[in-house]
């Protein structure tokens, strides 16, 4: 199991805990891969209206993903048309699963 | 979702995964009533170029209505601001399954009209049919993407 960026600090570990990247443990940076796992893209608008979160605060989660490799972001248009859209990257996939998965093996255990 | 401090982080979690997976499965705005039509007569016009139309002509009115479809898809998702992808809900699979068995029937008896009375009729009851598949498809997706939205809200 490759730890990403964010993997825990200690790779020896091999308790309920491996897996878990301490980028996701924020609810809403977990909540914005969680979307992007189900869909080909997404826009901000869409985004910020399914966290319920502001723009600002979106924008900060998403640049921490970004830093991360986990997502990538996309301009499209210019001006007040411009489109923000986000897209999981393979790396944030992987991230993603294995916190998914180190999530449910700590609810079963 | 506006707070990251909780007494159970786990379960925030676990539902915020279970949120964010169907997202784009059920959070969408309302479908107009036009859509269902404008695929009908969409599928009217695909069945009138296969059975009427041949050759270079054919080919033609086909891929203007490819495109026609594309453009509609790519305006459907600007509109959404996102696009499912990967499995669906077990919830929406039933409407699903319903709706693909429609238009395997649609596309059959199709085809035995076309090939028993003729093309203009095949081509009418095809996309009177295909509405109103799309329309059921529709109403029923409508009411199942609202029961998992209330689930999990």
């Amino acid at each position: 199991m490759t730890p990403g960026p964010g993997s825990a600090s200690n790779p020896a570990s091999t308790s309920a805990l491996d897996g878990l990247d301490p980028l996701l443990n924020a609810p809403k940076r977990l909540a914005i891969l969680a979307v992007l796992s189900g869909s080909s893209s997404t826009d901000f608008t869409f985004m910020r209206d399914h966290l319920k979160i502001s723009d600002s605060d979106l924008s900060k989660q998403a640049a921490a993903l970004e830093a991360a490799d986990y997502l990538s972001i996309a301009k499209r248009g210019r001006g007040r048309g411009a489109l923000t859209v986000y897209k999981i990257t393979r790396s944030g996939r992987q991230a993603y699963e294995r916190h998914r998965a180190a999530l449910r093996n700590l609810l079963e255990n | 979702m506006a707070n990251d401090s909780n007494t159970d982080p786990l379960a925030e979690q676990l539902k915020a995964i279970e949120r964010g997976e169907v997202a784009a499965w059920v959070e969408y705005p309302p479908t107009s009533v036009t859509w269902p039509i404008a695929y009908g007569v969409w599928v009217a016009a695909l069945v009138a170029a296969i059975g009427y139309l041949g050759g270079f002509v054919q080919a033609g009115a086909e891929l203007v209505l490819l495109l026609l479809m594309g453009a509609a898809l790519g305006w459907d998702r600007r509109r959404r601001g996102t696009y499912p992808s990967g499995k669906p809900p077990r919830d929406l699979l039933p409407a699903m399954y319903k709706m693909v068995a429609g238009a395997l029937v649609v596309t059959a008896v199709s085809y035995v009209i076309g090939v028993q009375v003729g093309v203009w009729p095949a081509a009418v009851f095809a996309g009177i049919s295909a509405w109103t598949v799309v329309y059921f498809y529709e109403r029923e997706y409508a009411a199942v993407a609202a029961r998992v939205r209330a689930r999990l809200s």
